[in-house]
């Protein structure tokens, strides 16, 4: 009974410090808009503020059939994308999705936008947590 | 001949496109090492053939992708953009000229549109594979179409040089994507007081 408890504990916190992204805080949450139905670029700073690493494995949004995570290479005099499958954040550590680097593709929006507009993108973990987050549509020029 | 123009160049034995005096660029000084700014294709403005002599007396920045990227080049055009109205009055000077490399999902109005959304100094310009082969044979500059998606959609890897040509269409300067707005204003405002 005793090992069952025991076990029942490790396995509880095991899940509980993977499933724990509470402690994760999102910054400069931003989509730069673009005319007609072409693909948006979403921006964001992320922070791990907890003591375990977290994994952002893709992000999702009701505005967009499809959402996925790439990073602009700059290689050769070329630049071109990769698709990121996942992104590892340690502890104490953040990463920024900024220009010219790591950033979300939002395609085929559901519905026009306009600068202003507040949208909600989740952003999803492995072993299943998830934090919605509020980004704001800015400008083509926003630098 | 441009290895032969090259060599003349060093010797100072070129006129008018090398060897300018005066304080260093801000940016990557490639006088002399390209042919002057010629084309012909269709801008997107009014729809219609457009050459390169529409140009001259223009500080011209030539850029070359797509509209379906998301990052890159909204980046770079935003940079270019705000480059060209750091010269406030003097911004009308200069045109930056958005050439796509994506014929096939950049129809004209799309480019317009899309040309518009980063200044009244952006020009979008589409040509047919032909023409646009040529112009980009003639700068050097590489495109590559990714497998397209379930949805029809692909990548385009792209070359990421801008370069800027003076009023007199000689090529005589290279951005690239870690030269800032302001490196690109500080050589604008100098090319433009050239005349």
């Amino acid at each position: 009974m005793k090992r069952f408890i025991g076990c029942l504990i490790l396995v509880c916190s095991a899940l509980a410090a993977h499933a724990d992204v509470s402690n994760v805080a999102v910054s400069h949450a931003r989509v730069r808009l673009l005319p007609g139905d072409l693909p948006l670029a979403g921006y964001f700073v992320l922070g791990n503020q907890s003591s375990h690493p977290i994994t952002l494995i893709g992000a999702s949004c009701p505005d967009f059939a499809m959402v996925m995570m790439h990073r602009s290479v700059h290689e050769n005099g070329m630049d071109r994308m990769v698709g990121v499958k996942s992104l590892e954040v340690a502890p104490g550590k953040a990463v920024r999705f900024a220009p010219g680097g790591y950033h979300l593709m939002l395609m085929h929006r559901r519905h026009p936008m306009h600068v202003g507009d507040m949208v909600p993108i989740t952003l999803h973990f492995v072993d299943g947590g998830e934090r919605r987050i509020e980004f704001r549509v800015v400008g083509a020029t926003d630098q | 001949m441009w290895s032969r123009a090259l060599v003349l160049c060093l010797m100072g034995l070129l006129p008018a496109g090398c060897g300018h005096s005066g304080p260093p660029w801000a940016l990557k000084d490639i006088s002399g090492l390209m042919p002057d700014l010629a084309f012909t294709l269709t801008d997107t403005q009014t729809d219609r053939p457009v050459h390169a002599a529409a140009f001259a007396g223009k500080v011209v920045l030539l850029y070359f992708g797509y509209t379906h990227c998301p990052d890159v080049c909204p980046t770079t055009l935003s940079r270019l953009s705000l480059a060209v109205a750091g010269l406030g009055a003097k911004a009308d000077q200069a045109r930056i000229l958005f050439v796509s490399v994506d014929p096939k999902r950049d129809t004209a109005a799309a480019l317009k549109t899309y040309a518009t959304a980063f200044g009244p100094e952006v020009v979008g310009l589409r040509g047919s594979a032909d023409a646009l082969a040529a112009l980009t044979k003639r700068y050097r500059v590489t495109y590559g179409y990714g497998k397209p998606d379930a949805h029809g959609d692909y990548e385009v890897s792209h070359s990421s040089a801008v370069y800027i040509f003076d009023r007199q269409g000689h090529v005589r300067l290279l951005a690239r994507p870690t030269d800032s707005a302001r490196a690109i204003m500080k050589d604008l405002k100098r090319l433009v007081a050239e005349g």
